[in-house]
């Protein structure tokens, strides 16, 4: 017989979920209770995704059969964290409950430009971004409300999500997503005409992927722009994004008034402007095919250029490598971490099955000595019952999915969202809450 | 749109791939791996993942390997040998395990020696 341990995961996101399912699976008497801030489960699955990509947000089927076990609680809207900011719960209340606590919050912190005219309201980053056209119920919009010409910043797949994702809202072109009416049409306001992508790397060094790229091409009345001369003479193979690029750079750019265009080799010296945004200028980088700086005129600036993890209290953080200092997921015997704050934000939703998997090894391992520890047998339910925070359960979260399920079959489209914590508990109890935000969303 | 296992995983089968598939959709036949098109999510971390480089997207499958697309696609619609009915959709490798056949044209395929 396995030891019957009380297994903590907080997170409900992918790298939690796949940890709480490999505790089920090795640990066959243990029970896990799995803690999200958010009122909804799975994370960047649901938050992060770009709302065009439905098939990979279909993971949720699997990561459901989880969270929706029998031998699983979720506890959602319940922050982890410093009681004197709002939290519900400390860390050291959890260790005391259970025998192992597995930390899998992510990163949900966008690393900003750090240059001069960043504090301009018209600069975001993709943190800010992604969560509110992805209907995060304490995201807002960004502050400037219409953005014909935008530059993205960033040489991986959020900066191409953003990318598309404006471009298509611009013209009316999301009706194939999750996303609320609400969203749609803030998207649509904004107006998206023009994208510039701007990249330090060269086209052989971009993070893009060839999927993703792929959807660009895709986009219909779009002109792709690539300078030929950011290409070196040999050829690269087929298949990979360089090989992509520079198919598209020795191609007529095509006809359509809307375009993305891309800067490679160059980075963002300034923003200029009085109030918002109005112009971006870009310092040529090493290598660049004309040294000579370049002014961009843009409304909106979006940096896709790496998130962070938060530290939680009552736990180290490494603040230069912005996660939990860990040794193969072990934070030390009875505290794991799991996903993004454990390694940095990199790979892709799979990556994070075997991440977990690696933790659960390191949790497995020391389950004798953590089932010898004794814990307080009190239930954290009854606590947050008795503190009056407001917890959103499995079957509020069923609830909740049919009702955007519903809502989605009215308008001919799989499921539409609801936009912000107060429409989400609408659905929910038929009335809205004036409770105030918890997030730190932060208005750009 | 899905990812597809191609010629470098015939005889290999190292199945890195298999253990970072996010929803389980990579069953094991006889000489390689097959994923379930219906299944697939298209998140890429399986071709990351195989150190043969076998694995591409559907798009980007090299063009005299194009027929493994098909190939994928019948493993799971036809009845194998041996089998009474098609495997469909079983909604995850764990729940089958390893299949232990292969699809008539990947049988047929030259041994390296």
């Amino acid at each position: 017989m396995t030891p019957a341990l009380r297994v903590a995961v907080i997170g409900s996101g992918p790298a939690g979920t796949y940890a709480a399912e490999g505790v089920l699976k090795q640990l066959p008497e243990a029970q896990v209770d799995v803690i999200d801030a958010g009122l909804s489960p799975f994370g960047l699955v649901r938050h992060g995704v770009a709302p065009d990509h439905l098939k990979i947000k279909s993971v949720t089927r699997v990561l459901a059969r989880t969270l929706g076990s029998p031998r699983v609680r979720w506890f959602g809207g319940v922050r982890v964290g410093d009681r004197a900011t709002g939290a519900d719960l400390e860390m050291a209340e959890l260790q005391r409950r259970y025998h192992a606590v597995v930390v899998a919050t992510g990163a949900p912190r966008g690393r900003r430009l750090q240059v001069e005219g960043d504090h301009l309201s018209g600069s975001c980053t993709a943190a800010d971004v992604v969560p509110w056209y992805n209907g995060h119920p304490d995201a807002l919009p960004p502050l400037a409300t219409r953005a014909r010409s935008v530059v993205v910043v960033g040489a991986g797949n959020v900066a191409l999500d953003v990318a598309r994702v404006l471009l298509k809202g611009g013209a009316d072109g999301l009706g194939e997503t999750d996303l609320s009416d609400e969203t749609l049409a803030e998207v649509r306001v904004l107006g998206a005409a023009e994208v510039h992508v701007v990249a330090r790397r060269g086209p052989e060094d971009v993070k893009f992927g060839v999927a993703e790229l792929r959807d660009l091409a895709n986009l219909a009345d779009v002109r792709l722009e690539v300078d030929p001369a950011d290409f070196a003479t040999a050829m690269p193979d087929d298949g990979t994004p360089v090989a992509l690029l520079r198919e598209w750079a020795q191609r007529e750019a095509g006809t359509g008034e809307r375009r993305i265009r891309f800067h490679f080799r160059r980075r963002v010296s300034r923003l200029h402007g009085t109030g918002g945004v109005e112009s971006v200028a870009l310092a040529a980088g090493p290598g660049a095919a004309d040294p000579r700086p370049l002014v961009l005129s843009a409304d909106l600036v979006v940096a896709a250029i790496g998130f962070r993890s938060e530290a939680l209290s009552g736990l180290p953080y490494d603040e230069e490598l912005g996660r939990i200092p860990n040794v193969a997921g072990r934070v030390v015997p009875g505290i794991y971490v799991a996903g993004w704050v454990k390694r940095g934000p990199q790979g892709v939703i799979g990556t994070n099955r075997l991440d977990a998997m690696e933790t659960v090894a390191a949790l497995v391992a020391d389950a004798p000595v953590l089932a010898a520890r004794s814990v307080d047998p009190g239930d954290i339910a009854d606590l947050l019952a008795r503190q009056g925070s407001s917890v959103f359960t499995w079957d509020d979260w069923l609830r909740l999915d049919a009702a955007e399920l519903a809502r989605g079959r009215d308008r001919g489209k799989l499921r539409a969202k609801f936009a912000g914590r107060d429409r989400m508990l609408a659905a929910l109890v038929g009335s809205g809450s004036s409770e105030a935000l918890t997030g730190a969303a932060r208005p750009c | 749109m899905t990812y597809v296992v191609t010629a470098g995983c015939v005889d290999i089968r190292d199945k890195a791939c298999v253990d970072v598939c996010p929803v389980d959709c990579i069953y094991e036949g006889d000489r390689k791996l097959y994923i379930q098109p219906d299944e697939c999510i298209d998140c890429g971390a399986c071709s990351a993942a195989c150190p043969q480089a076998a694995i591409f997207f559907d798009e980007a499958v090299p063009t005299d390997q194009q027929w493994f697309v098909d190939d994928a696609v019948g493993f799971f619609s036809e009845v194998l040998p041996g089998r009474a009915e098609p495997l469909g959709m079983p909604g995850g490798a764990e729940f089958v395990g390893a299949i232990g056949v292969d699809t008539p044209a990947v049988a047929a395929l030259e041994r390296a020696t």
